[in-house]
């Protein structure tokens, strides 16, 4: 039984001790070793008051803050976790694989390379590349171009529905709140409750005003009473998870209340004959099997299948056991998880179809790991888009060019999001406008496929302009 | 290849063992030296199954156990056919029914129906007729006619033509189930006070019941009734737990659950697999509800992580080795979950893929997307 330092809730104004909560237990069980979460069951009229308070912190502590300072609070956080030694940071590490069934490894992978990304200058870069000037989130600042002045406010108080694959993740969604010194109510994923309240009980350890305007809790996710309760007083709603809860939630989102919505979503990469050169060939496959692998494969930028063209200098059939050798690799460096039951079957047996059809079959070919699941390589010709059941199972397809793509993918268009490329530089912007036209919303190297800069228009939306609203003073009145 | 007296053997010794029925368990050193001579026909005539072996380095000489036969994965029969004969010298093939893709349906041929026959017949008397007793059997099912390739319209076919007494009847036709006629033998089964039994696909029950909620109708058949109902819900716009439906049972039929026996089967398979409820009802036994293995099969609980069993108690996938399969593979590793028990098993239903953690889409979201 791991130890369980801070609790997995965090509602500041309702005292730790306060025994006025009814608890339940939220159990996890992985590897032998299993914890047992304890959260308080919260009443709509709990959720009112938390709600208050938030609305009341945030007018008292945040509304008037410098961007700059909230950023250096962030910064300070985000230091914090990234020190090996953070009590939280090794809470974490004990309890996240048994939560979220990743292994050591990858949680530690996964912590520091998300973490890394909420630094300072991040944060600073992506402020500039959505406002030009953050100052205007702290005062009328000139309008270039248009005249006169402009201020931008973002919601006094946000409820995030987050979702559990990557854990960190919900912190990003708390750290876009602050930036446009929004409050935020978080509903934590029955899948990974921890984090997200670990990280809103680190930023009230290192600042108490700027703690005191997030809080962090957990509802079995559709309880109506409770989720109308939270975005009665909201102003922003966004949630993370798939298309049943966001149909789910979305009614009863007030309709002049922000609803966005991160539905689940479809990657995928792509390498051109360009680039398959024998030199290049296996640097590639280690680049798609770490894209495939990072997160077991859970996360939406993960790839779902590969479009390798012929014409290289190795084919995509000679590519696939490159794959498959790559994917061993990172096996021995970032384990997979232990699977529930379920998800072991569904690899076996699709295992099991593939091996049956490459018998009969010449242009499928099937790599796996043995004698477990750990990952899955099948090169296959001529199948439309099938979604992958993950944990580390990958489709390679060939094509004959780059354009036959666009086909393909045509079925699952409304889901695109993450294209991870290798082609030449001439022919990139080409397949760019390919694939944004059907929907695409980000291209990235392989490599970097489950990484994507703070900055990227995630699902081709603003991270932090979709939630401002803004106040201008024309220029004859200021004049 | 081996020669056909070898095979007309192998034949003869199965049907010997298959007719032994369901009252005496079989020895594992029976059992185990069937299965291994089953293996080693179905390595030299199946040859899909023989690369599918080799490629594991498993074959007749390295295997010694029937735990280590290896067994194919239950969808391997929709990829290509698994038969140890030219398929058209098979006496039937039975068809799944499934309905996304018409190409990969599971294909599974039967050599000698005697077999499948031979199977299929003391099991089914085992467990749905322990007390011989001799009934009018009512079908809520196709005729084997109507769907030559159903094993299941075979099997209540055949349990029909064997057990049915005067006032047997298919009630289930090219319109769908036949609900009046139907109500009409309950009716009469009813005033006469002589028991019945009711065979049918679980769906088509449902169905059955829709109609007489609807009609406020409910019936007490006379002690003695009872029900086989096989499958689930798949496609279907309904779905019931066990409890519910066989609570729906007694409520419109007037059948204690312990008279509903439940019937797992699959075309890939040549044998299936009761509930003790009834055997052990007539035996005034009290255990707890499970599957049976008949004698001439044997169920591994395993890890889908490892194919290894589980430890006793543990859920795993059910791995079946079934003696009567001798046409194609006697090994097959299906998606079912399910917990050992001594004798059986314990179904808890379908391994269905978890959806909570990954940032997926579930296929029939997909689907339902595309039609927009």
């Amino acid at each position: 039984m791991a130890m369980i330092l801070a609790p997995p809730y965090f509602l500041p104004g309702s005292d730790d001790q306060d025994a006025t909560f009814a608890t339940t237990s939220l159990c996890f069980e992985a590897m032998d070793e299993s914890v047992s979460l304890h959260v308080p069951v919260l009443t709509p009229a709990d959720i009112e008051a938390v709600s208050q308070r938030l609305l009341e912190a945030q007018a008292r502590h945040l509304a008037e803050r410098p961007i700059m300072e909230i950023v250096d609070r962030i910064d300070q956080v985000v230091q914090l976790w990234l020190d090996p030694q953070y009590p939280y940071r090794q809470q974490a590490e004990a309890v996240l694989p048994i939560i979220t069934r990743y292994t050591v490894p990858m949680v530690r992978h996964g912590l520091d390379t998300l973490l890394n990304s909420f630094r300072k200058e991040s944060l600073w870069r992506l402020l500039e590349s959505e406002f030009g000037n953050p100052l205007v989130l702290d005062a009328f600042q000139p309008r270039p171009h248009a005249g006169g002045l402009t201020r931008a406010y973002g919601p006094r108080l946000i409820t995030h529905v987050f979702s559990g694959n990557v854990p960190a993740l919900p912190a990003w969604s708390l750290i876009c709140a602050l930036l446009t010194k929004s409050a935020s109510l978080g509903k934590s994923a029955s899948e990974e409750p921890l984090f997200a309240a670990l990280f809103a009980r680190s930023l009230w350890d290192v600042c108490p005003d700027l703690g005191s305007c997030l809080a962090v809790g957990w509802w079995k996710g559709g309880d109506i009473a409770l989720e109308r309760a939270a975005f009665a007083n909201s102003e922003a709603v966004i949630a993370y998870g798939s298309e049943t809860a966001i149909r789910d939630i979305q009614p009863r989102v007030p309709p002049d209340t922000q609803f966005l919505a991160y539905g689940h979503k479809l990657s995928f990469g792509v390498i051109s004959r360009d680039v398959l050169r024998t030199d290049n060939a296996a640097p590639l496959a280690q680049q798609a099997a770490y894209g495939v692998s990072v997160f077991d494969q859970q996360g939406c930028v993960s790839p779902h299948v590969l479009y390798v063209e012929q014409g290289g200098e190795i084919s995509p059939k000679d590519f696939a056991p490159l794959l498959a050798n790559a994917m061993a690799a990172v096996h021995a460096e970032l384990p997979r998880g232990p699977l529930p039951l379920e998800d072991s079957t569904a690899i076996r047996h699709l295992r099991g179809t593939y091996e049956f059809r490459a018998l009969a079959d010449d242009s499928v070919q099937l790599f796996c790991s043995e004698p477990g699941t750990a990952w899955t390589v099948i090169y296959e010709e001529d199948e439309p888009f099938t979604p992958s059941c993950l944990n580390r199972t990958i489709r390679v397809h060939p094509v004959d060019d780059l354009s036959d793509i666009v086909a393909r993918l045509t079925p699952v268009r409304s889901y695109l999001q993450t294209a991870g490329v290798a082609v030449a530089p001439s022919r990139l912007n080409r397949l760019a406008e390919a694939l944004g036209r059907i929907g695409v919303t980000r291209l990235s190297s392989l490599n970097q496929m489950p990484w994507p800069t703070m900055t990227w228009h995630h699902d081709g939306r603003c991270n932090l302009l979709d939630l401002i609203r803004w106040t201008d003073i024309e220029g004859d009145l200021h004049a | 290849m081996m020669e056909d007296v070898d095979v007309k053997i192998l034949d003869r010794d199965l049907i010997v063992l298959l007719q032994q029925g369901c009252e005496q368990p079989t020895d594992d050193a029976t059992f185990n030296a069937l299965a291994l001579r089953l293996f080693a026909y179905q390595f030299a005539c199946n040859l899909p199954y023989q690369k599918y072996c080799q490629r594991r380095g498993q074959t007749p000489e390295t295997v010694h156990h029937w735990h280590d036969i290896p067994a194919v994965p239950i969808g391997a029969f929709k990829e290509l056919t698994l038969s140890c004969i030219p398929t058209e010298q098979a006496e039937a093939v039975w068809m799944s029914s499934g309905t996304t893709k018409p190409e990969r349906r599971s294909q599974h041929y039967q050599a000698r129906l005697a077999i499948y026959n031979a199977s299929m017949l003391p099991n089914f008397a085992a467990h749905v007729l322990p007390d011989a007793a001799e009934l009018p059997m009512l079908v809520l099912n196709p005729t084997r006619a109507m769907l030559p390739h159903s094993s299941l319209a075979h099997y209540l076919s055949l349990v029909l033509e064997t057990y049915g007494t005067t006032g047997s009847d298919y009630f289930l036709g090219a319109q769908g189930v036949e609900t009046d006629r139907f109500t009409a033998a309950l009716l009469a089964a009813e005033q006469s006070g002589s028991p019945v039994c009711i065979l049918g696909a679980s769906f088509a029950f449902v169905h059955v019941l829709d109609t007489l909620q609807e009609q406020g109708r409910t019936f007490t058949l006379p002690e003695g009734s009872r029900i086989m109902d096989t499958g689930g819900f798949k496609g279907q716009s309904r779905e019931l737990t066990r409890e519910e439906l066989y609570g729906l049972f007694t409520q419109y039929f007037g059948i204690p659950e312990s008279h509903c026996v439940n019937m797992y089967g699959m075309t890939e398979f040549s044998s299936q697999f009761l509930d003790n409820t009834l055997r052990c009802a007539y035996r005034g036994q009290s255990v707890p509800l499970a599957k049976e293995n008949p004698p001439w099969t044997r169920t591994l609980v395993v890890d889908p992580e490892t194919l290894q069993p589980v430890p006793a108690g543990t859920r795993g996938l059910l791995l079946h080795h079934d003696l009567a399969n001798c046409n194609s593979v006697v090994a097959v590793l299906t998606e079912d979950v399910g917990v050992a028990v001594d004798g059986g098993f314990t179904l808890l239903g379908r391994a269905q893929g978890t959806e909570t953690r990954g940032c997926s889409v579930a296929i029939d979201e997909m689907l339902l997307a595309a039609q927009r």
